[in-house]
């Protein structure tokens, strides 16, 4: 009897999370055809790279590799789009402790590269697993799930998001992985703001945070290296000073402002540059991949990405504005504003404006966990927008 | 609500994505030139393309010296460590016990320890990872509590690999190991956590674990075989250098001894960089009991596993080598410094500034900055930013002078220094007043005219070491610590910074290749070459060297006049930097204006690699600039020209000029052997064995229009033993240098009988004089002068007085000749002057003595009685009297020609006629036939026609060059002396012109040069080589 029940069991718990019967017609095709061409694009600047290491004989990019992840990774496309709100909303909290669970694991199981303890070995999916990118989602959906229920008009209504918040950014930075944590917490004020809050009183917070780092860096609060790196940042806005430090604490941003300003007007075509050609700039099938934009497309080219992206973020944001129903509204949101926090950190690193760190640009960059969390943000975000769950809470009526 | 929330959100996103493309636009358009010529640096790869230098053959063709491909015996210990079954099971046990093993000891382990390691489970070594025990057979490893502190964790992965390389489980260039391969491999040790690595790899690869392991024991056994066949063959290798080298009973040991040594360098070179990165200096700054006393290297320790005997061990290589350097090499860098600074108005400030130079910062040596502004000294002054103390304390960073140079006035402005300045700068406060003006004198000579190198090294070498000494007293105090036990730390973000480097420091130093053997024989460099697999770590490398042909002594043939070929001096780097620097600006320049490209090839062309071999010494360094080529350029710049191989900018390299010599190398050979090993007189009693047992000399053989065809000097190198009167002779070039004193004796009489018959009037060839014993009774002579026989000739006319060489006569026949005689005589036959193997100017190199000054002395009293004979106020070198005696033989004086061709251009054969009467020629050529052919004539013993088979005119000569008497074996006491033969021969029709010069001799020409000319005269190959040529 037990036996006979157990499919049935099973079955019925599937079709709790997931639907199945999804309104096709619902879904934003313009967004998915917008994110699957910024897909392709990648996809053909890896393989640019991969030809060059190649021809080069360096052991290099691996473009078979990248088109296995992206096999492996995409079905969370499918997993993202058919899950269901509900569900969603009620093991947000389950979702949430499991990637902390990761975060605190790592220590233990995760193995060093890089000086960072960020990734731990998952032979079944064929890459190393980086749980800070499964924790960027989760975070989302914690925070959703915190705001769905709050307005955030007290103060003591902040506790909670602001918690759930520094938990994963501070084992984050503990890995280290500054570039994750730098991306978060845009992700968490703009949810805030979509929730409720007050801008004035997020951009006062902002403004005291960004103050308050004015500080450390000039009453030397900062340790050593952070100082270093901060003041490497510094000068790195004026050539002549970071190209007399090209070889010290400056080298990942000369290359890349190096590749970035060798491109002119119209770039240097596909698979040329000295980015590929000298395959000094560090990370440049990863994190410093728009430099290799950047050079190959020129300014025309690169423009033309970064505007294609960030249409692909407003989509993203419109589509959180059309859903009546909070929780869902709140996800989809938040998800639009990871794309944004990705594009303007990974950008304006690469550009200078930011302080040198790493941190993937969704659908270019060949990280396995990236590509992997990138399906499934991307998928829930199509699908929590085309499932539109009827909702009788009162921002319904809003609008 | 949503709306008016989503809405700012977008403009934010807009503003964002504004601000992004803003500085897009500044980067990629208005600073595009700037990153646009950085970028073409970076694509640009640039590498020289050497020429290859010039041969130098024999007349001949017989190549002396050339360039040719060659190869060499690396070892690359980090290949060896992860590739070889004895590094492998070495490094695993040295991981599991965290000490280093020695590669002898795991040599006479090898199956044993390999079984240990591959009965390891996985869940054992995690567990050993966690601090757990590790037992396995005799592989023994306790608990810990601070795994952490022992690096249990990096100490597991590093043996898993060796083990999974051994089991060939891993990735490597001679076995490919798939991804699914490793996943499986993962899923069965996470399955079975308690099965062997043996166990799994036999299930990975369904094969039996016994067929494993006699697969493994037959690749153990076959490793150890290889390594015993290559230590046998670098020993017989080396026995062929050194017949010390260890025999190959005992090359093994010996070879796994260089092995393990290597592993120490790689091990010293590697904590060297480590200090390097986390405190700034090196860790040979500082004196090893200093620095192990003060400063904490236990983090060192722990990553290199070491304990305080190997660290120490390491501190003191360090200084030992630093200290080499301080003595030896900078000073000599410094005397190069001095050199090109000779001729400025304040050479003293100079000298402080070379002293100084060497112990302040590096960065205080700024452009533009003169010494008297540098204020850091070198690690003294780095100590305050490096260390944090014990309780937090740190480093004052005032300090007194520590330095002599400190104490001085500084600033720009300062009064330059005086050599007493530089006095008490050298010999510190505590000299006297006379000590310091003796120094400042000699500091002053040694910078007057040219100045004294050796002397000013030594001196720099002296104040290096006190200044040195000083450094390290001031060291010792800004360091010392409260209390034994507690220690100095370097600042925790620099350590963390070496310590991320770590890896990487050890893999750069492990994988840098290390000369095992230059030039080994075809067969071991096959062996190794063709069996890569086998000998992993051991790789043959292309190379080129310059060749010397070996001589039968083997050595070099005429090493002395051919030279040899060297690395630059620091002068020669010195001058280059400047170039050199703009040579790589130009390298480097991203985008270049019109002419950079010209220039950069001009550049190429001129300058000289670091690595390229210069002339030396001989005709290799004359003629430096002939056999050097130019080398070539090659640029490619991007993908393109990589994948194409295609060049931006090619500029082919010129080989260098092959220079053809006058040179007969079996003549040389020959020359060569007969001095080496002389023959004396038949009679015994007649022997000069002083001499023989201990040759020094020279013989020439000239053809008369001036083609050398041998010069021969003997020893070629320095003898540790003294000669019969004490002195040590340095090896030397002796056919045109005149090492000490060098008069030419009686050898001189035919050109002062020549001149006399042509230029002093009054001369009667026949006229007699008596050569009868001196009132004194103490021997025959003409006035002071005494002549070689003791009671006398007799008797005698011009043509005897040049036959039997008799002095008095020739004493006479010297006080006939005005100051004017001796200046124009010695001008016609070439004495005192250039004899023109140097034709192509004051160069560098091929060295002769001239000494035209000699010749313009007014001779008064004694004097010109002694010039006469060829005595005391005249000296030759042998070249100087072969092309002389050419001219006797033939009318005319030749230039010494040694290099007949250089590439296609030959160089033809000069003279010029000298002003001698037929008639006085054949005078003295008659009396010259006499005294080699005729009864009483000095050569005749050993010169005649009977014993050469053809007729030869020669002159024999001694001059002493000494006044002190030696013992000699018969009891006898005799002056110290030169003896020389010049001789021409055929003498119906002059060809050849034979010198020969025995250098400190006890007795005659009769005894000595003579015999030695027959010797060489008689030798088969030299026969030969005078038949085939026509000459007899």
């Amino acid at each position: 009897m037990r036996s006979s029940n157990a499919p049935f069991e099973r079955r019925s718990a599937l079709a709790q999370a997931f639907s199945l019967r999804l309104d096709w017609w619902r879904v934003d095709w313009h967004l998915l055809a917008l994110a699957l061409s910024l897909l392709a694009l990648g996809i053909v600047v890896v393989h640019s790279i991969a030809l060059a290491d190649d021809a080069l004989g360096r052991d290099g990019v691996d473009f078979a590799k990248h088109v296995k992840k992206i096999v492996v990774a995409s079905p969370m496309l499918l997993v993202g789009l058919t899950l269901k709100p509900r569900w969603l909303r009620r093991h947000a909290w389950t979702i949430y402790g499991a990637t902390i669970v990761l975060l605190l694991l790592l220590p233990f199981v995760g193995h060093v590269r890089n000086n960072a303890t960020r990734w731990m070995q998952l032979p079944l999916i064929g890459f190393d697993l980086q749980p800070s990118e499964l924790a960027k989602l989760g975070l989302v959906i914690a925070l959703a799930r915190v705001l769905y229920s709050s307005r955030l008009e007290r103060w003591r209504d902040w506790r909670a998001p602001l918690g759930i918040t520094l938990l994963p950014l501070a084992l984050v930075m503990m890995q280290p992985d500054l570039g994750t944590a730098m991306s978060m917490a845009p992700v968490c004020a703009g949810m805030l703001y979509l929730a409720g809050a007050s801008g004035r009183r997020i951009a006062g917070i902002a403004l005291s945070v960004l103050a308050l780092g004015v500080l450390a860096y000039k009453f030397e609060w900062l340790r050593d290296y952070q100082l270093e790196r901060v003041e490497t940042w510094l000068e790195s806005f004026g050539a002549s000073a970071l190209i007399d430090g090209r070889t010290g604490s400056a080298f990942h941003t000369y290359h890349a402002r190096v590749a970035i300003g060798n491109g002119g007007w119209w770039g240097q075509g596909l698979g040329n540059g000295v980015a590929n050609e000298a395959g000094h700039l560090p990370e440049r099938d990863c994190d410093s991949i728009v430099a290799v934009i950047a050079e190959e497309a020129g300014f025309v080219g690169a423009s033309a990405v970064l505007v294609l992206y960030a249409l692909m973020v407003v989509l993203l944001l419109s589509s959180a504005g059309q859903i009546r129903e909070r929780f869902s509204r709140l996800v989809v949101g938040g998800l639009g504003l990871h794309f944004a926090s990705h594009l303007f950190v990974n950008v304006g690193v690469n550009l200078g404006l930011v302080p040198m760190t790493g941190l993937p640009l969704p659908l270019f960059s060949t990280g396995g966990s990236a590509m992997l969390a990138t399906f499934a943000a991307l998928g829930l975000a199509l699908g929590l927008a085309a499932q539109r769950e009827a909702a009788l809470d009162e921002d319904a009526f809003r609008d | 609500m949503a709306g008016r929330r989503i809405a700012p959100l977008i403009v934010l996103v807009f503003v964002g994505v504004a601000l992004l493309l803003a500085r897009l636009y500044h980067i990629q358009i208005v600073e595009r030139d700037v990153w646009t010529s950085e970028a073409a640096g970076l694509v640009r790869a640039g590498a020289i393309r050497p020429y290859t230098r010039g041969a130098i053959f024999d007349a001949r063709g017989r190549a002396l010296r050339e360039d040719r491909a060659s190869y060499q015996l690396e070892f690359v210990y980090r290949e060896f460590r992860r590739a070889h079954p004895l590094g492998l099971v070495a490094h695993a046990r040295s991981a599991l016990l965290g000490r280093n093993i020695a590669l002898r000891e795991a040599f006479e382990n090898l199956e044993p320890w390999c079984d240990e390691l591959l009965r390891l489970a996985p869940r054992q070594l995690d567990e050993f990872a966690l601090g757990g025990p590790l037992n396995s057979g005799a592989l023994q490893v306790a608990a810990t509590l601070t795994p952490a502190l022992e690096e249990r964790r990096a100490r597991r992965a590093d043996a898993r690999y060796y083990v999974h390389v051994l089991l060939a489980l891993a990735h490597s260039d001679d076995a490919s190991f798939a991804p699914k391969d490793r996943s499986q491999l993962a899923k069965l040790a996470a399955d079975n956590p308690d099965a062997s690595w043996l166990e799994l790899a036999g299930a990975l690869w369904k094969r039996d674990v016994t067929e494993l392991q006699a697969d493994l024991a037959a690749r153990l056994a076959r490793s150890r075989a290889d390594l015993q066949a290559l230590s046998a063959a670098l020993a017989r290798e080396a026995a062929k250098e050194d017949a010390a080298a260890p025999t190959e009973a005992g090359a093994l040991d010996a070879f796994l001894a260089t092995l393990d040594a290597q592993r120490e360098r790689v091990a010293d070179e590697s904590a060297s960089a480590l200090f390097r990165e986390a405190a700034g200096f090196s860790a040979h700054r500082i004196e090893p009991h200093i620095l192990v006393d003060a400063l904490d290297l236990d983090w060192i320790a722990a990553r290199l596993a070491w304990d305080r005997e190997r660290m120490l061990a390491w501190l003191e290589r360090a200084r030992a080598e630093y200290r080499r350097v301080l003595l030896d090499a900078a000073p000599e860098r410094a005397t190069a410094q001095l050199e090109l600074g000779v001729r400025r108005e304040d050479p003293a400030e100079l000298v402080a500034a070379c002293w100084a130079a060497q112990f302040v910062h590096p960065a205080e040596r700024a452009d533009g900055v003169t010494w008297r502004e540098w204020r850091k000294l070198s690690v003294l002054d780095e100590l305050s930013d490096l260390l944090v103390g014990f309780d937090g304390r740190e480093l004052p960073l005032e300090r007194a002078p520590a330095l002599p140079f400190e104490t001085l006035e500084r600033g720009a402005q300062a009064a330059p220094l005086e050599w007493l300045g530089l006095a008490r700068l050298e010999l510190g406060a505590s000299a006297g007043a006379e000590e310091l003006e003796a120094a400042a004198q000699a500091w002053s000579a040694a910078f007057e005219g040219r100045m004294d190198r050796e002397w000013v090294r030594q001196r720099c070498a002296d104040v290096f070491a006190r200044w040195e000494q000083e450094l390290q007293k001031a060291l010792a105090e800004r360091l010392a610590v409260p209390a034994p036990g507690e220690r100095w730390r370097l600042r925790d973000e620099r350590l963390e910074k070496a310590l991320e480097r770590a890896r990487h420091v050890l893999k750069d130093y492990g994988s840098r290749p290390r000369t095992l053997l230059a030039r080994p024989s075809y067969e071991l460099a096959h062996m190794v070459a063709r069996h890569r697999d086998r000998y992993a770590g051991f790789v043959v490398q292309d190379t080129r060297e310059r060749v010397a042909r070996l001589g039968r002594d083997g050595r070099p043939v005429a090493e002395a006049l051919v030279g040899a070929v060297g690395a630059p001096s620091y002068q020669e780097e010195l001058l280059a930097g400047e170039l050199r620097a703009e040579f790589f600006s130009l390298a480097r320049k991203g985008l270049r204006a019109a002419g950079d490209v010209e220039e950069l090839a001009w550049l190429a062309q001129t300058l000289k690699r670091p690595d390229e071999l210069r002339g030396r010494g001989g005709v290799e360094a004359y003629f430096d600039a002939e056999l050097s080529g130019r080398n070539g350029y090659r640029e490619v710049r991007g993908l393109q020209d990589l994948v194409e191989r295609s060049f931006e900018l090619d500029v082919p390299p010129i080989d260098g000029a092959d220079l053809t010599l006058t040179l007969d190398l079996d003549l040389q050979e020959e020359a060569a052997a007969v001095l080496a090993a002389p023959e004396g007189p038949p009679d015994p009693h007649q022997c000069d064995y002083a001499w023989l047992s201990r040759p020094t000399g020279a013989i020439v053989l000239m053809r008369v229009d001036g083609d050398v065809l041998a010069a021969a000097s003997y020893p070629v190198v320095a003898r540790d033993d003294r000669g019969p009167a004490g002195i040590a002779d340095a090896p030397f070039e002796r056919t045109l240098r005149k090492p000490g004193f060098q008069p030419p004796g009686s050898s001189f009489k035919p050109f002062v009988a020549l001149w006399a018959l042509e230029r002093v009037a009054n001369t009667d060839p026949q006229r007699v004089l008596e050569c009868a014993m001196l009132p004194d009774g103490r021997g025959a002579g003409y006035v002071d002068v005494r002549c070689n026989v003791h009671v006398g000739h007799g008797a005698v006319d011009l043509r005897d007085a040049l036959k039997r060489s008799c002095n008095s006569y020739f004493a006479m026949l010297g006080e006939r000749f005005s100051h004017a005689d001796w200046s124009a005589m010695a001008a016609e036959f070439g004495f005192g002057q250039p004899t023109g193997v140097r034709a192509l100017g004051p160069r560098a190199g091929l060295y002769e003595d001239s000494f035209p000054q000699l010749f313009q002395r007014e001779l008064s009293g004694r004097g010109p009685r002694l010039a006469g004979n060829g005595l005391s106020v005249v000296e030759a070198t042998p070249m100087q009297l072969a092309r002389a005696t050419a001219a006797l033989a033939t009318g005319a004086l030749p230039q010494v020609r040694l290099v007949q061709r250089i590439g296609a251009q030959d160089f033809a054969p000069e003279s010029r006629p000298i002003a001698i009467s037929h008639a006085s020629l054949e005078f003295v050529r008659g009396a010259m036939v006499a005294c080699a052919n005729e009864a009483g004539g000095s050569a005749r013993d050993a010169l005649n026609e009977r014993e050469l088979g053809f007729v030869l005119a020669a002159k024999t000569g001694s001059g002493d060059i000494g006044v002190e008497r030696v013992a000699t074996a018969d009891g006898q006491s005799r002056v110290r002396k030169h003896t020389w033969l010049i001789s021409y021969f055929p003498a119906h029709e002059p060809r050849y012109v034979l010198v020969v010069f025995c250098h400190d001799t006890l007795q005659t020409a009769s005894h000595s040069s003579i015999w030695v000319a027959r010797q060489f005269l008689q030798r088969p190959l030299v026969r030969e080589f005078l038949a085939q040529d026509g000459g007899l």
